[in-house]
Order: structure tokens, then sequence, then C-alpha cells
């Protein structure tokens, strides 16, 4: 047997031990271990997620309806799953208490699609699915700052989610960049070519995010905006939270 | 869960792991439920929230060490020693190696779907299968040479 057929063998093994212990239930702790709290009210979260997520790995639960949409009991078992009340608790982040803004006129259907997309996420301090709207390449800093560099300031306290929302709730401009592409700006003071061009509305917006100090060091360096912005390609691809230069 | 268990150190954390997923499809079922599959997107949101997990642990662990405490203290073992040591060499190889590797071997999902979940090409799969299987074949013969010791 080659070294590749027994790697294969035990990691096929490894696999399928896993897959069964994930059917099993939670062993007690191990004497001397202090089992980890688990909210009271979060408590059946566990079990159907658990439950959910083994039915989806034997491929017994078709989850949705995919006519209506809506959950669907499995036909194999007898256990219903009882749905996500409402109250369920949410997570907070720098986001928390940041009002969701509403839609915005003037955007083709991809941008505003993916901009919804992302309140909903920020809303919901849900990291992860706010990281499935962006791509690979998407932009936090330009020393090289991708999606984690998001989730690393929120875990240093220094999160920036709220701006995001809250740049989202500002006008929008559009800008054409040299190869052609077409981007959705938020706040629209970005997309303004120089300081003069940006209007009083615009510079209200940015007063929101930017003390004038460091407003006024921007305009020392930089010929328009350079602050914090958003951008979404006109195909619905979220390129940038970014700011400086 | 099976998934999730493969990403993470222990049961409770892979608990943990499937319950923020499913919490976070609960969350925007609005737009989930619209989506054609909406199991991708628990699949995305799995992978991403595994990254996090992955982080957010070798920061503790290496807070825990520190400190002089054996950070395998207080985990909860559910599977045989040799299949944890082969999770915890998938689990120290490089991040897009680990996701190809878990969604191939335990979630049992074609290139495609690994591809789509991973957001990169099939090909992009095919080659983070390939350089995690070098590295572990030869993990494996330090293996084979300690179960003959």
């Amino acid at each position: 047997m080659s070294d590749f057929d027994a790697l294969e063998n035990r990691l096929t093994r490894a696999a399928e031990e896993v897959r069964q212990a994930s059917r099993t239930v939670t062993p007690p702790p191990a004497p001397g271990t202090r089992p980890r709290a688990v909210p009271a009210a979060k408590g059946w979260l566990v079990f159907a997620g658990a439950f959910a997520l083994v039915a989806l790995a034997i491929g017994v639960l078709p989850l949705f309806d995919r006519g209506t949409g809506a959950p669907v009991a499995s036909p194999s078992t007898t256990v219903p799953v009882e749905p996500p009340s409402t109250d369920a608790p949410v997570a907070e982040c720098s986001a928390t208490g940041v009002p969701a803004p509403g839609a915005q006129e003037g955007l083709p259907e991809n941008v505003a699609a993916k901009r919804q997309a992302i309140i909903d996420a920020a809303v919901a301090c849900d990291f992860g699915a706010l990281e499935a709207l962006a791509p690979e390449n998407f932009i936090t800093h330009f020393g090289g700052g991708r999606f984690d560099q998001l989730v690393e300031w929120e875990n240093d306290g220094e999160g920036k989610l709220g701006i995001l929302l809250q740049i989202l709730g500002m006008s929008h401009g559009v800008q054409e960049t040299g190869d052609g592409a077409t981007y959705y700006v938020w706040p629209g003071a970005f997309a303004a070519d120089t300081w003069d061009d940006i209007t009083d509305e615009q510079m209200a917006e940015i007063r929101q995010l930017h003390t004038q100090q460091e407003l006024d060091d921007m305009r020392q360096h930089f010929d328009g905006y350079a602050g914090w912005r958003t951008g979404i390609r006109a195909d619905g691809t979220w390129h940038y939270f970014v700011a400086g230069d | 869960m099976a998934v999730a268990r493969a990403f993470s150190p222990d049961r409770s954390a892979a608990e943990d792991l499937a319950q923020e997923a499913f919490a976070a499809a609960h969350r925007n079922w609005d737009r989930v439920s619209r989506y054609e599959d909406p199991r991708a997107w628990v699949r995305r949101v799995l992978i991403n929230k595994a990254t996090s997990l992955r982080r957010r642990l070798g920061a503790e662990r290496r807070a825990i060490q520190k400190a002089g405490h054996d950070p395998r203290r207080g985990v909860v073992n559910d599977l045989s020693l040799p299949t944890e040591e082969v999770w915890n060499e998938v689990r120290a190889l490089p991040r897009r190696q680990q996701q190809a590797v878990v969604l191939h071997y335990v979630g049992q999902l074609t290139t495609d779907e690994i591809a789509d979940a991973m957001g990169c090409s099939a090909g992009a799969v095919k080659s983070h299968l390939h350089r995690a299987r070098l590295v572990l074949k030869d993990r494996l013969a330090d293996w084979n040479r300690s179960d003959h010791e």
C-alpha cells in the first residue's frame, strides 16, 4: 500500500469516527473538568443546531421547502425541531444601537441588494454572514488588510462595524475608475474630486465620522475626502471598507 | 455538526460553532430562505466562523501556555487518540488546506460544492487538497513510526 493510500485510509477512518461521534449525545465531562456554561436561553439552540447539522450531514433533512421557502420537518424523524423564538439573544458589537439605514433610491438592483445584505449582517453583528458577502481580495486597509481586520478591530475594542452601518445610511456617490468599472460609494463625499466639490450636506455627513482636526489633516494631505468609506461595484461586488490612502 | 467537530478542538467548541451558524441562519432567515441552496450558505458561515474560532483559540492557547497551564485541560474528549491526532494535524495545516480537507473527508462534498463553500475555484480546491495530502503524508510516516515504538 502506498503512503497516499495509507493516508487516504487514515483520513477516511478519522472522518467516519467524527461523523459517528457527532451523532451521539454529549458525554459527561471528565472528572475535574468544568463544563462550559451555556445560557439557558441558548440551550434549545444548541440542541436544534446540533440536530439539524447532524441531519444535514447524513442527508436526511431537506431543511427547506424549495417551493415556499418555509422550514420543513424531516420525514425520517418524529422529533420536531422547534423554530427559533424571535426573542433569542443576539450578539453585540460596535454596530449595536446604530439605527439600521433604510432603502436608498438611485442604486442598481445588484448594488441595492448587496447594500441591504451588508446592513442586515452588520445589524446582527454577524461577522460570518458579513464575510460571506466580501470577496477574498476585500480591502480594509491599504497595508494589505482583508476582511479579518474587521474582526480584529472588533476584538481589540475598536470595532468599525458601527461606522460601516452609519456610512451606508449616508448619501452615495458614483465613481468611474480607470479600468471602466463603476463603483457606488458611501459617503457621497468620497466621489467628489476635490474638497470644493463636496456639498454642504455631504460635509455635514463626514463631520459625523471625523473630528474637525482629522478633516483638517485630511485636507492637508489629500485632494479630497479620504476618511471612512465603502464601495460596491455595479455588479454587486463589495470591494472595500477603508480609511486613509 | 461533524464538519464543525473537525474544525474544533473539542465537542463543546463544535457545538458552539454549529449553534452560531444556525443562529445566523435564523437571524437572516428572510434572505437566506430565498437562496437556491440555503445549506451552502450555512456551510459558508460555518467555515467563516471556524476561521474566527481558529484565530481566537490560537490567542487563548498562547495566553494559557504563557500562564503556565496545560491548554488541553478541561477539554471534553469524544474521539479516540489516533483520530484526535489526525484532526490536530489537519487543524495545523494552512487555513484553506484545512477547510478543503474537512469539507472533502468529513462533509463528503463534491469539489464544486467545496469551491462554492470556500469561495474559490474547483482548481484551487484540488490544489489545496493536493498540498494538504503532501504534508499529511509526511506526518503519516511519523504516526507510523510512533505507532511502532
